[in-house]
């Protein structure tokens, strides 16, 4: 899996969260997402839940969209400093490493 | 409704199994072998709790080809009754992994599958009243049950958001396989520690799983129920 391929799945994914009830805030930031949006810790769009929320929708797309199954639990998750879902570009990096190590 | 057992080939899980199909539900299993339970509802699955990557292929499965569970019995487990002293390693880790480790993955993969379904699901541990006994040899056994107590607990909570409730079971000895090495004056033992003093019988299991899975229970989590007139 390329980079850019998790950026968009990454991104795709929180558009796909939003609903009715999501703020308009919320809504324009993620549509302007990219790279550098922070997810997660200091002034992120997710909280802890959005977090878990947001890794299963991954984790479900993956499975769909690339024939990977894949848990992309991690010890750092919810860390606010270490953590894969920090920012888009370090979730997408984090999920290129992963798929790679399932199909090593 | 669809519901899954682990461990699901003899025993408790037979049981439930064969009873839920009676009753129109589409039911999943799994054990390590091969089952002769044949049902046009029933689906087997040869799988080991312990497997991370085994049990996330069968929940996810189980998502595509039926869209979901409801419920989710984590039956699965093994006993073992020995001094402390005389534990090899390699049996703390199998106890471990099978009744901790494998309830605990079991919850994670379907809870995210209820999530996303967005099923206001329900799962049932089983833990056992050898925990709150303190019953001498069984000290790894024992512990690994209270580890699956403490985990619906926090479970309980953290999946509370999204709708799912979490509850345990603590069954007394019940004539099956599990027991079958207990020797007679250990189980007396233990029968005479319970304000009701006779084996439990599956229908009493039923009974407690049928209360946690009402929809009149929705309030209901983090609980566990001891049979027999045991408790902490």
């Amino acid at each position: 899996m390329k980079y850019k391929e998790a950026e968009i799945l990454v991104i795709e994914a929180l558009k796909e969260g939003l609903d009715s009830s999501s703020d308009e805030q919320r809504k324009t930031a993620i549509n302007n997402a990219d790279e550098n949006t922070r997810l997660f810790g200091g002034g992120g769009l997710l909280d802890s839940m959005g977090v878990v929320i947001l890794l299963s929708d991954l984790e479900d797309k993956l499975d769909d969209e690339y024939d990977v199954i894949i848990s992309l639990a991690s010890d750092s998750t919810m860390s606010k400093t270490r953590s894969p879902f920090r920012n888009i570009k370090s979730l997408a990096n984090y999920i290129v490493a992963s798929v790679q190590e399932v199909k090593a | 409704m669809r519901i899954l057992i682990t461990g699901s080939r003899k025993g408790i899980g037979r049981f439930l199994a064969e009873t839920f199909l009676e009753r129109g539900y589409q039911v999943f299993g799994c054990s390590r072998g091969d089952t002769d339970l044949e049902h046009e509802f029933y689906q087997h699955y040869k799988c080991d709790v312990t497997n991370e990557t085994a049990v996330i292929k069968l929940i996810r499965s189980i998502g595509k080809s039926h869209g979901g569970i409801d419920m989710l019995i984590n039956n699965a487990g093994i006993a073992s009754m020995n001094h402390i002293l005389s534990t090899p390693g390699s049996t703390i880790t199998k106890l471990m992994d099978t009744n901790f480790m494998g309830t605990v993955l079991f919850c994670r993969e379907a809870a995210k599958l209820m999530m996303r379904k967005k099923t206001h699901g329900k799962i049932i541990n089983f833990s056992t009243v050898a925990s709150p006994l303190n019953l001498e040899g069984e000290a790894i056994y024992a512990s690994s049950k209270a580890a699956v107590q403490k985990f619906t607990q926090i479970a309980a909570k953290e999946f509370a958001p999204f709708g799912i409730t979490v509850n345990c079971i603590g069954p007394t000895p019940i004539k099956t396989d599990l027991i079958k090495a207990v020797p007679k004056d250990k189980i007396d033992l233990l029968l005479n520690s319970q304000a009701i003093k006779r084996l439990g019988l599956k229908e009493d299991v039923l009974n407690v799983i049928d209360f946690f899975l009402s929809n009149k229970s929705d309030f209901i989590t983090g609980q566990t129920i001891y049979l027999g007139g045991v408790h902490d």
